[in-house]
């Protein structure tokens, strides 16, 4: 008889001719269907969650296709809406409506609105090196600074950078 | 039955339990990995597997004028090729007068088309429209659209050469389109994931899935309808004076952006192939070199009256001619003018007036100004393949003493437009010369970036500033009556320059050209009108002139800035 302990078989069985099923030990084949069992259960929990995966996937490539579908018309709206805005297109519905360029002379009739103007303009607004010549004379009002506006105005010349400075 | 029967048979089970046991746990680590880790690592191992990513390409970025217009779009364009095996029983018939109408070609011809076996291109660059009808079509199985990013640009000419193009491989050249690549490409998305057993992309985890960033808007400090402007009185100064180029620029002295940069001949960058030669494509306001000619004489004058040479009511007797460098330079009329003022120096483009001035201000002190207004460099435009002139100096061995004189009215040196334009700019703006520039704002998504005009550097003092614009606007009104707008006080000068060949200056070949700005009392505008070998008029006041009127009367017209006068 073979020593189980020395070989390190999992099982024992009697020296028999043929080995049948009806002769197997039962505790070998619930061993063997626990087996079966396990693997089959991973193999399947693997399956599932495969399938679950493509699933979800298929759904996100649709949703990402469908974006990306709505991107391309948007860019082609946008490039169709460019040339509706066409300047040759602009000035023939223009000329249907009725109407024409203006000329200079037009504007004698402008109404001129007294207004102090916001003393926090933006830089590029304003000239890079301090007041812009003929700013007074173009507005065709001279506004009488007040104290904020000469704090402003002094805030600007400091902040104003060095090189700035050295072209006064 | 023997020991060693019992022996083999035990072995074989044994190798099956083995075999058993690792499929299983091999099937239990692989679970344990999908279940405990980001499903990412599935993708990692697809990726590691060597699998390219699906590309989303990104759409170029707009280009836009001052006043929002767009100037160039990207657009979808499709090409639409047809399987005509996978069309039914009787549906070619009701077809092809469809497609006939689609695509504006023959019914013979897409009978023709529908009649072969293989798959053909219908149409390449088809609208949206066409394509969306021929989706929602019921024969949309055997129709495949391609879809492909295009430029399309609403005003055809307009601005091309600034602007540039895109080639047909994708290739940014020339212009704003060149000097601006990076920022218009975008970036192209990318779609990592397993794909299925045919090959096609299974995306299963956003962390693997990059979206395509589409390219930065510009916005440019061109204003198309002074542009369009611009461009239409050049093309009428050509047809007038039978001139075979030219240019119009218009600036911002304030700010140095450009208004308007017409150039002539000019293409259209949607159909670029449609040109005689490439050099159609060049931006010769920037990129091509000429003797200025007589306006730079103010310059020259400039530099005398902030090195407080000259006063602007100081006269100098003129003889006719003056010996410089052993060469003797003459006026343009070959005759002697007595005592002659500064304003009629310039109002009559006396040549030996300016060879004076400049002998007064000497080589050194001269050449500092020429190079501070800023010839012999690049003006630093943001856009591509700017020329920088020639410019000889004193101490170089190809400089001649007489080139002091030469070059105080304009010959013997190479400028571009630009460079001259920005150079009247510095007189315009209280002298101090401006980086020209024609972006002035980048869209990236929500995020804006203001382009902030750039003062290069201070050439001459406020007041030699604006004694040279006095100057030029009496000089205007006495001597060159053609750029004289009523109403208004234009500051300009007139050049005449004859084109240098290899035999020396031919008479016949002129380029004609004004450079001005106004109004004076707070110059908005500066313009320069040039006109390369025109045949019906051989003077700068003749031939350019009264061009540069008529855009500055378009321009206090657009501006509508009323007349002080």
């Amino acid at each position: 008889m073979p020593d189980r302990r020395k070989d390190l078989l999992v099982f024992y069985e009697r020296t028999r001719r043929r080995i049948s099923i009806d002769r197997v030990k039962p505790r070998t084949l619930a061993y063997f269907s626990m087996m079966l069992l396990l693997i089959g259960l991973a193999g399947g929990l693997y399956l599932h969650q495969a399938s679950e995966v493509a699933t979800y996937a298929k759904e996100i490539r649709r949703l990402q296709s469908h974006k990306e579908r709505l991107r391309r018309e948007l860019v082609a709206l946008q490039g169709e809406v460019a040339l509706l805005g066409s300047l040759e297109r602009m000035h023939q519905v223009g000329e249907d409506l009725g109407y024409r360029l203006p000329e200079a002379a037009d504007v004698k009739e402008r109404l001129y609105i007294e207004c102090t103007p916001t003393p926090a303009v933006r830089r590029t607004d304003r000239s890079l090196f301090g007041k812009q010549r003929g700013d007074s004379e173009t507005s065709g009002v001279r506004v009488k600074n007040t104290f904020w506006q000469n704090l402003v105005e002094q805030f600007y010349l400091w902040f104003e950078s060095p090189a700035d400075q050295r072209w006064h | 039955m023997d020991d060693s029967q019992f022996l083999g048979q035990r072995r074989r089970i044994a190798w099956l339990t083995t075999v058993l046991l690792a499929v299983g746990l091999a099937l239990v680590v692989r679970l344990a990995f999908c279940q405990l880790t980001p499903q990412g690592n599935i993708l990692s191992f697809s990726l590691q597997r060597g699998h390219s990513p699906d590309v989303v390409p990104p759409a170029r970025g707009n280009i836009r004028d001052a006043t929002d217009h767009c100037l160039v779009a990207s657009t979808i364009l499709y090409d639409i090729s047809v399987s005509p095996e996978l069309l039914g029983e009787g549906q070619k018939e009701v077809l092809v007068p469809e497609l006939a109408r689609l695509f504006e070609r023959e019914e013979e011809e897409i009978s023709h088309t529908l009649d072969m076996t293989e798959t053909v291109i219908l149409g390449k660059n088809m609208s949206p429209s066409i394509q969306a009808q021929i989706e929602t079509g019921g024969s949309a199985l055997a129709f495949k659209s391609d879809p492909k990013f295009r430029r399309v640009y609403p005003d055809s000419t307009l601005a091309a050469s600034v602007l540039g193009f895109v080639n047909y491989e994708g290739d940014a050249l020339y212009g704003v389109e060149e000097y601006y690549d990076r920022l218009l490409e975008g970036t192209r998305g990318e779609w990592y994931g397993v794909r299925d057993p045919w090959g096609r992309q299974l995306l299963a985890s956003l962390t693997n899935y990059r979206a395509a960033e589409d390219g930065a808007t510009l916005v440019l400090t061109i204003d198309r309808n002074i542009q369009h402007a611009a461009e239409r009185i050049l093309q009428s100064g050509i047809e007038e004076n039978k001139a075979t180029s030219g240019n119009i620029i218009v600036l911002d002295p304030r700010t140095g952006g450009v208004l308007a940069m017409a150039n002539y001949p000019t293409y259209a960058p949607g159909n670029y192939g449609e040109v005689e030669s490439s050099e159609y494509y060049m931006n010769t306001s920037i990129s091509s070199i000429y003797e200025p000619g007589s306006v730079f004489k103010p310059l020259t004058l400039a530099g005398a009256l902030d090195a407080r040479l000259i006063r602007p009511t100081d006269s100098y007797d003129d003889r006719g001619e003056i010996i410089v460098g052993e060469q003797r330079i003459m006026n343009s009329d070959r005759q002697a003018h007595g005592s002659t003022t500064m304003v009629e120096l310039l109002a009559h483009s006396r040549n030996v007036g300016a060879a004076y001035v400049a002998t007064l201000l000497g080589e050194a002190r001269f050449y500092e100004y020429v190079r501070r207004f800023g010839f012999g460099e690049v003006t630093g435009i943001d856009l591509a393949h700017e020329a920088r002139g020639i410019l000889r100096l004193p101490g170089e061995s190809a400089w001649h003493k007489s080139d002091l004189a030469t070059n105080s009215f304009g010959q013997g040196l190479a400028v571009t437009p630009i460079q001259v334009a920005a150079a009247y700019g510095a007189m315009a703006n209280d002298g101090i010369l401006m980086r020209p520039y024609v972006v002035s704002e980048i869209h990236r998504g929500e995020e804006v970036e203001e382009g902030e005009p750039f003062p290069v550097r201070r050439v001459i003092s406020s007041q030699a500033a604006q004694d040279i614009t006095e100057l030029m606007v009496e000089a205007t009104e006495l001597g060159m009556e053609e750029a004289v707008l009523p109403g208004y006080a234009l500051a300009g000068k007139s050049g005449t320059s004859e084109i240098a060949s290899i035999e020396g200056y031919v008479r016949e070949f002129i380029i004609a050209s004004f450079v001005g700005f106004g109004p004076v009392s707070d110059p908005r505008f500066v313009v320069l009108v040039k006109f390369d070998e025109p045949r019906e008029g051989h003077w700068g006041t003749e031939v350019a002139a009264p061009e540069f009127r008529r855009m500055c009367k378009y321009l206090v017209d657009y501006y509508g800035i009323p007349p002080t006068r």
